[in-house]
């Protein structure tokens, strides 16, 4: 009973979202000695219930963003734990994310951004109007599965497709899988250039998930 | 220029340094607190504001916003700074009466006051949107055509010789120098070669495009360019050297404010909130002498939400009771032309702001994506406010038309029907909507007639 109540109370701060909160229920929640994969559970279960909220307009960017740091947070709290017991701590996968050299339109890559971590991926976010080269430099430097390109102005699609001919230049490849979004790339650019499209922030998670749990991202 | 703009490149430089992240939060924490502490609601039967006390109250959390925040430079993390007096003496300063454009073309842009005798001016176009090369200047000279509009705003090309343009490169130079010679033509061939350009250089995301076109070939002083805010109340280099581009090429300039409504400023009010504090911060800073209003639904974009007409409704209002500054309100729709959903969200975005003391800036169709566009349904937006204006309705009694309005289309935000290309709608040698089309448009103006807008043909 106790331990429902705690879980409750963690799923309840993370949901609120509230990272204070969230850590002090995860404290105790660890003092009581609850299973650490009951904690994530709980913490998923806030989390999920945010998204959905976000999703329907319910809640705001800022709160989805203050509920992903609560997540963070918390799980580097749980991390000795589940090392102890031997437990998988590790992202989902890694994704470095930017708007391409040019672009600037950086509302909607926050939002993948935050969809992405709350779902449990590790992201590089290198910010707005980067140069391809040094988007692959940084996911070669953060052993990335991905790289997600942002773009909103068609000016910059040249920057974008550039990103998948210096891969092949520099003899990478296939090494990381490429993907893209905003308001100037479509499905048949992606479908033209080789790289992956989503229309929407969850549609970018599901495009990330297939390709990482697909197995061939590396 | 009105903008002490060195002083303010100085703060840029030397204010207080501070993280983005930090600065996005602490935005969100301030409106959260302002909202409350100025009791702001969005009500959704309520799109058309009349409530004079709670526009108020906006004003005056938005100058709150303003001291607290201050403007963001990403290029250098640093925030620059407002005193009252400064904020007070831009406000003062700014435009109440401009004449636009030359000869027997122009038109005088005002700073709008409830009451004050006067409607709103009218600009047409296609705002940003990617033409092709071969339509630009057909699909320009659409608008040309319409006396009704009277200002024109150009689409951008983002092909020049069949070659891509890319942002920042050389070629944007070329883009904007040709988007001006076809806007001149397109003018010239309807007969009102004065005619002013709003926005001038579209097709350039640099300050490469604004530069190239300070020649009287090009943009003309009394032609005007655009300084975007960026969200929210952000500015960096590119946007400064716009500024700084009209130092001494004295061209009307306007602010480009894109509030997203449910990011960092929060909901409908803290979108409200930031766009009337990036109108103060623009007016300062920038020195600009015209606005451009563009909140942003962070779902479906369009201007005619209810959210999205709301936060332009209440803005326009705090302005024209407590400082008239000259603002266009985007009019960005989710359909594309040639479908009925079209022009019911222009009439009650049309509406809206009309009665909101606003300006247009004119029709986005499909959220300025597609190249889904035409005179004709900008002619019905001057149409609509023309009507809503002689028949001197009552905020109420426009708020019940818009709201009826908004049931025609509301089923388009989750599927979206984007219309037609504009050679499947206009004939493109002579210039005229096809049968089909205008068949549709005197449809819905007849159906809009019906619900009790008096049309004056
Ligand atoms: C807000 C806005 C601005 C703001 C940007 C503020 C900011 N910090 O982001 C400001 C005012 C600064 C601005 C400036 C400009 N803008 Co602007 N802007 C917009 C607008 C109205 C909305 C964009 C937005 O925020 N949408 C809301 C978010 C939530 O949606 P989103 O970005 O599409 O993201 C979603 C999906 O696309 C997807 N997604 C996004 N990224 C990724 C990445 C991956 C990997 C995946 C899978 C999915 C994905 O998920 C997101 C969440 O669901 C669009 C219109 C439009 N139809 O989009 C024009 C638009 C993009 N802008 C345009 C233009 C022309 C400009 C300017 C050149 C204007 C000017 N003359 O100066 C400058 C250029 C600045 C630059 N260098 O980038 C054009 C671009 C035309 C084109 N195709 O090239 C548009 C289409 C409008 C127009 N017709 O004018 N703009």
């Amino acid at each position: 009973m106790v331990d429902k109540d705690i879980l409750q109370h963690i799923c309840t701060a993370i949901e609120t979202p509230d990272p204070d909160e969230t850590v002090k229920a995860v404290e105790k929640a660890v003092d009581f000695g609850v299973a650490p994969l009951e904690i994530v559970g709980a913490l998923t279960d806030g989390i999920t219930t945010l998204g959905d909220k976000f999703e329907r307009m319910e809640c705001f960017l800022p709160e989805l963003i203050l509920g992903a740091d609560a997540m963070d947070v918390s799980m580097k709290l749980l991390k000795p734990k589940m090392e102890e017991l031997n437990l998988e701590t590790g992202p989902a996968g890694t994704v470095v994310i930017s708007n391409i050299q040019g672009d600037i339109h950086d509302i909607g890559r926050d939002i993948v951004v935050t969809m992405l971590r709350v779902a449990g991926y590790q992201v590089e976010d290198m910010g707005h109007d980067v140069k391809p080269n040094l988007m692959i430099d940084k996911a070669l430097e953060c052993d990335a599965d991905i790289i997600a390109v942002s773009t909103l102005l068609t000016t910059s699609l040249p920057f974008a497709r550039e990103v998948l001919r210096l891969l092949d230049a520099r003899g990478l490849s296939g090494k990381f899988k490429v993907v893209m979004g905003g308001g100037a790339v479509t499905p048949e650019y992606c479908e033209e250039i080789g790289a992956g499209y989503g229309d929407n922030a969850a549609a970018a998670v599901k495009l990330v998930k297939e390709l990482i749990d697909g197995g061939d991202s590396k | 220029m009105r903008s002490n703009i060195f002083e303010y490149i100085r703060r840029a430089q030397n204010g207080t340094y501070m993280d983005e992240n930090d600065f996005n939060m602490k935005l969100f924490r301030t409106c959260s607190k302002l909202v409350k502490e100025y009791d702001i609601k969005f009500d959704k039967e309520k799109i058309v504001v009349g409530d004079e006390a709670m526009a108020d109250r906006l004003f005056k959390a938005s100058l709150d916003l303003c001291l607290e925040m201050g403007m963001f430079c990403v290029d250098t993390n640093r925030i620059i700074e407002f005193t009252m007096e400064e904020l007070q003496t831009a406000l003062m300063l700014a435009p109440q009466e401009m004449i636009l454009g030359e000869g027997k073309d122009i038109r005088v842009m005002r700073a709008r006051k409830f009451d004050d005798g006067y409607r709103m001016t009218v600009c047409g176009g296609c705002p940003g949107t990617p033409l092709p090369e071969e339509l630009f200047l057909p699909i320009m000279m659409s608008y040309a055509k319409e006396p009704l509009l009277d200002i024109i705003i150009p689409g951008s090309l983002v092909t020049v010789d069949g070659m891509g343009v890319e942002t920042g490169g050389p070629l944007e130079i070329r883009a904007c120098r040709q988007e001006m010679m076809w806007m001149r033509e397109a003018l010239e061939r309807a007969g009102r070669p004065g005619t002013h350009i709003y926005a001038a250089g579209e097709s350039s995301a640099t300050e490469l495009g604004t530069l190239a076109i300070c020649n009287p070939r090009y943009m003309r002083i009394s032609d005007s360019h655009m300084i975007p805010v960026l969200s929210e109340l952000k500015t960096d280099k590119i946007r400064l050297s716009r500024v700084m581009t009209g130092y001494e090429y004295p061209a009307f300039t306007t602010s480009l404010i894109d509030p997203i409504i449910g990011g960092f400023g929060g909901g409908p009010e803290g979108a409200a909130l930031v766009q009337a504090a990036a109108m103060i911060m623009s007016t300062t800073v920038y020195g600009v002498d015209m606005h451009c209003l563009h909140p942003i639904h962070n779902k479906y974009i369009s201007g005619s939400t209810k959210e999205g007409l709301w936060v332009d409704s209440i803005t326009g209002r705090a302005f024209a009771q407590n400082a008239p500054l000259a603002s266009l309100a985007d009019a960005w729709t989710t359909a594309g032309a040639g479908t009925e959903e079209i022009l019911y969200e222009t009439a009650a975005l049309a509406i809206t702001q009309e009665m909101s003391a606003l300006h247009t800036d004119s029709l986005g169709a499909t959220n300025g994506v597609y190249p889904n566009c035409s005179g004709l349904e900008s002619r019905f937006f001057a149409e609509v406010t023309l009507a809503a204006f002689n028949q001197k309705l009552t905020v109420d009694e426009a708020n019940e038309l818009v709201l009826r309005l908004f049931k025609k289309y509301e089923h388009g935000f989750e599927n979206p029907d984007l219309g037609l290309p504009f050679p499947e709608v206009y004939d493109i040698k002579t210039i005229e909507p096809k049968k089909e089309w205008n068949d549709t448009y005197k449809r819905v103006k007849d159906d809009i007639a019906a619900m009790g807008l008096n049309f004056a043909f």
